[in-house]
């Protein structure tokens, strides 16, 4: 930066800028076409996250439409919420347990999925039904699978001869509980990511790997694995932004109980904000979850590309 | 979630009020003289003149139409057919019904004020007035009942009306309530050989004992520790005790004196005899265990009734019957606690008098007896929160169930406090300390205690 001459980056800008639009004239139809989404995304998704901002300095009751200005109480509050570090606790135990189950049985189901079996389309379809599947309608049906008197679940172990668990009520139960569900929620879709990974892998690596003498785990550790690195680099980092996200299956299976055991970050955001009306506080949250996220994402990044660079 | 348990089942009863009031109403015809007749001609209690309600408050000179938020069922039964009857009084007005769930009624409500458009009179859960008014969301309607012969305040039972009212004013209609009383399968008591309902702690101890085995999953009481249900069945015995959840000045906590804990350990005790699958649950979801005899006592407000009697019949046939709550001991003085909703008329809406004709018309002690009680043929149970309709002995001819909750009504007091905070309490240190307890995780003194030193801070905090 300090060799470049003073009007060498101002230039370069302009004509960076002049090149955007003449390229956007260029496709203007395109851009006609994205702006509903744009409008939306700007509305519903950029404002709202600005405002978010601009309530997490202030106070707000929601029904009030005063808003006074308090500095930065809401994140000193923060820092001193034990809930809130319980929550944190909660997400980040919920994410450690979810995101590797997710990963390596979609891994394995892909593999599975990607030979030629019979069926395998209907198997493919079997799988990725929960993807499609609203959680809040099949967290309904898992709570009466996990009932611990009634439950299809304690019903079917019985048989086996292991006494019935209290699956959604047993404070140590419960979030492994939710973690199965959501394992069982999201594996079809890190089946998909994975199954497109493998498609993309030339054949001609395997062929060259079995005239060399290599057998099917050394051509899986040497040369699928590597070569899907993109896919698991894709669907880890998905996987951890929408765990750390966690709210729809908490809010349908266990209102964040048995004795906040679930409560995560965005259910207890949610219970600060149309609970307890502290619209303030529950934006200062907000924020501090997306700090969260955001170091998450960046470790990520540099993990990632020093791996490939190397 | 208490709130949203009492809701819905509010909600389930009116589809039954409403069910009943359609085949009233089928009529040929369909014209004013029909509806009144139809709707009114069976109705409980004074019949005023619907059309000389408040003389003073003019209607408007053009068309309005009047937004009323509910999730009462409108789709057939007594609302249209009284919204129908409205509209012949008051040609000018129109009322446009606006279907909100019950669970989500007061986020919803809370959204519509907080952007700027709510409906002009909304149904609401009564905990939701004191989460408004305070706020300002929504209008004291002190001056409105003043001009109304509709609704004098006297008539009112005076727990709903504290209930629904901030510093001495009433910001909301009671429209309907309940108290909360004890359940119990007479067959299971029987066969343990148990005379009668429990009179006192000792005997409900001693019961619940005698109820549970089990290795049949079978159990003498249904407790619960989930936020704010918890707290909500421990507050009957917390008055009972001679307890008060807050000062008097509502600044500071009150549970954590020496008849609290003696409140928290007997209600605490009771986990033995509850079923631990329950504790993570709620009184709605887990009523089928009452049903199905797995929980042999229930405390529930009047709503249980009405499941038992439509949705269970099937199962339970006859075999229960509700007793007032036992007492501490056969000497102290009865409490328990009453819930119940109320209309209000949010702040921001444009027709204010239009607004009121509406309410004061469905609070009219004809209405709102055709409202809470249904008819003969299908009975609800929710109870009219007015002394005149609770005192009259028709209300009680075609469901005799409610009585015993009318009788508690003497014995009521209302959970909810004048304190904003107090909600965060609720759902929160107090909540957690009765969990704690429950799941058998701490001492119930030391929970209590140290909850009502965080519910102190919490208390003074800016609202």
């Amino acid at each position: 930066m300090a060799v470049i001459t003073a009007d060498r980056p101002i230039r370069r800008r302009r004509r960076g800028a002049r090149r955007v639009l003449f390229e956007m004239r260029k496709e203007w139809s395109a851009y006609a076409m994205l702006s509903p989404s744009i409008l939306l995304m700007g509305i519903f998704t950029l404002f709202a996250a600005g405002f978010a901002f601009y309530l997490s300095f202030h106070r707000w009751d929601v029904l009030n439409p005063a808003k006074p200005y308090v500095g930065l109480q809401n994140y000193r509050e923060l820092k001193n919420d034990a809930y809130f570090r319980q929550a944190v606790k909660n997400t980040a135990y919920f994410t450690l347990g979810t995101v590797p189950l997710s990963v390596v049985f979609g891994l394995l189901i892909a593999l599975l999925l990607n030979r030629q079996i019979r069926g395998r389309a209907v198997f493919r379809t079997l799988f990725y039904l929960p993807v499609v599947t609203p959680l809040i309608v099949s967290g309904l049906i898992w709570k009466w699978v996990l009932d611990g008197d009634f439950g299809l679940l304690n019903y079917y172990i019985g048989k086996i001869g292991i006494s019935p668990q209290l699956w959604l009520s047993n404070p140590s139960l419960a979030m492994p509980s939710v973690i199965m569900v959501s394992v069982w929620a999201t594996v079809g879709f890190t089946m998909l990511v994975y199954l497109a990974g493998l498609q993309a892998i030339p054949q001609e690596y395997y062929e060259a790997a079995a005239v060399d003498g290599a057998g099917g785990w050394k051509q899986f550790r040497h040369i699928t694995l590597p070569l899907l690195a993109p896919s698991t680099f894709f669907v880890t980092v998905y996987l951890i932004i929408s765990s750390f996200q966690v709210f729809d299956q908490i809010f349908v299976m266990t209102n964040g109980g048995p004795l906040r055991a679930t409560t995560t970050v965005v259910y207890y955001i949610w219970q600060a904000g149309f609970q307890q009306f502290t619209m303030g506080y529950a934006s200062a949250m907000a924020y501090g979850l997306f700090a969260i996220i955001f170091v998450f994402t960046i470790i990520q990044v540099v993990i990632y590309n020093r791996r490939t660079d190397a | 979630m208490r709130k949203a348990v009492l809701s819905a089942s509010v909600c389930a009863v009116m589809v039954v009020a409403a069910g009943c009031g359609s085949s009233g109403s089928s009529g040929p015809g369909g014209t004013t003289h029909a509806v009144n007749q139809t709707v009114q001609s069976n109705a409980i209690g004074q019949k005023l003149d619907l059309s000389k309600l408040s003389p003073s408050i003019k209607d408007p000179s053009s068309p309005v139409t009047i937004t009323y938020e509910t999730w009462q069922d409108f789709s057939k039964g007594s609302l249209p057919a009284l919204a129908k009857e409205f509209h012949q009084i008051h040609p000018n007005i129109s009322i446009k019904f606006l279907a909100v769930p019950a669970d989500s009624a007061q986020t919803k409500l809370t959204t519509q004020i907080a952007g700027g458009n709510p409906p002009d009179v909304a149904y609401v859960d009564d905990g939701t007035v004191s989460a408004f008014a305070p706020r300002g969301a929504i209008e004291n309607l002190q001056d409105y009942m003043s001009k109304s012969k509709a609704t004098p305040q006297s008539d009112y039972v005076p727990a709903f009306a504290k209930m629904v009212s901030y510093q001495g004013q009433m910001f909301g209609l009671p429209i309907d309530g309940e108290s909360t009383a004890l359940f119990y399968r007479t067959d299971e008591f029987q066969k343990a050989g148990i005379s009668g309902p429990p009179k006192t702690w000792a005997e409900l101890e001693a019961d619940a004992k005698k109820l549970t085995i089990p290795s049949e999953k079978q159990y003498g009481y249904a407790l619960f520790a989930t936020t704010g249900e918890t707290s909500y069945y421990w507050y009957p015995f917390l008055y009972q005790a001679g307890g008060t959840q807050t000062t008097d000045d509502d600044k500071k906590a009150a549970f954590a004196s020496p008849a609290g804990l003696k409140a928290g350990e007997f209600y605490v005790g009771l986990r033995k005899y509850s079923s631990p699958d329950l504790w993570g649950s709620d009184s709605w979801t887990s009523r089928s265990t009452f049903a199905t005899g797995k929980s042999a006592m229930y405390m529930a407000g009047a709503w249980f009734a009405g499941e038992m009697e439509n949705t269970f019949k099937k199962q339970i046939g006859n075999n229960w019957a509700v007793a007032p709550l036992p007492t501490m001991t056969a000497t102290s003085p009865c409490a328990t606690t009453i819930a119940g909703d109320a209309l209000v008329m949010p702040s921001a809406g444009k027709n204010h008098d239009a607004a009121w004709k509406w309410m004061e018309f469905l609070s009219a002690p004809q209405n709102m007896a055709l409202l809470n009680l249904g008819t003969k043929k299908n009975p609800t149970t929710l109870l009219p929160p007015r002394t005149s309709l609770l005192s009259n002995p028709d209300t009680f001819k075609s469901n005799p169930i409610l009585k015993p909750f009318a009788d508690n009504m003497k014995c009521g007091i209302t959970n909810l406090s004048d304190n904003p905070n107090w909600g965060n309490v609720d759902s929160g240190p107090l909540s957690d300390a009765l969990a704690h307890g429950i799941y058998g995780k701490g001492n119930i003194d030391d929970e209590l205690k140290s909850a009502a030193q965080k519910a102190d801070s919490l208390l003074q905090a800016p609202s």
